[in-house]
């Protein structure tokens, strides 16, 4: 794999951690106060976004850089990732019959949301690599990250990223 | 945290679940099934 296809893997990765955090918690609560497909769709899409920010933020924090700043490299790093994620995820959950009405006890609930994760890694991964490919995306992020403590969150087999346009 | 603490963590969740899930199934197959003898016809002799 070569360096820029497995920064877009861990970035899709460090995304998807965030969303499934969220989407897993808001599927559980709305599956197990049996709330409607609509309700708990939005309160898993309202999660994993907030999750997968959270993710995002810290690491640029603990860098040095303010809450507000880190919020808004977050937001122009993540929002597109993140949202191509839940998309595809619910767009899976919603398909695969009985996934949303089935209850935490019931296997159909945690194969269907394997099934969606991985889909949503997969409809993830071509979209954080073309953003790599402009600069932006985790490159967005990486520029702060670089020279801090990132080997331990991201591995270190980065490359420079390249921020005046497409390859 | 480390990313992929985090992931396998994630996976060993929802694998955990689908393991509970299952057994859980599987429990309630078992269960409700009524002994030999204990028909709820009447046992006729002839």
């Amino acid at each position: 794999m070569n360096s820029r296809n497995s920064m877009a893997a861990n970035a899709t990765l460090h995304c998807l951690t965030g969303c499934a955090i969220g989407e897993i918690s808001g599927l559980m609560i709305g599956t197990a106060l049996g709330l409607g497909t609509a309700v708990t769709i939005a309160l898993a899409v309202g999660l994993a976004f907030l999750f997968g920010y959270t993710l995002s933020t810290l690491p640029l924090m603990k860098a040095g850089l303010g809450f507000a700043a880190a919020l808004s490299v977050v937001f122009a790093a993540d929002t597109l990732s993140i949202a191509v994620m839940e998309i595809v995820d619910n767009a899976v959950m919603a398909l695969i019959p009985g996934a949303m009405d089935a209850g935490l006890v019931n296997p159909v609930f945690w194969l269907s949301m394997m099934i969606a994760l991985t889909a949503a890694f997969v409809a993830a991964f071509p979209v954080n690599r073309r953003l790599i490919d402009k600069g932006k995306g985790h490159a967005l992020t990486h520029q702060y990250l670089h020279g801090a403590d990132h080997g331990a969150d991201h591995g270190d087999d980065h490359a420079p990223t390249q921020t005046s346009g497409a390859s | 945290m480390n990313t992929n603490t985090l992931a396998a963590a994630l996976v060993g969740f929802m694998l955990g679940g689908l393991t509970v899930s299952i057994a859980a199934e599987l429990e309630a197959d078992d269960s409700p099934r009524p002994a030999h003898g204990s028909s709820s016809q009447p046992y006729v002799e002839r």
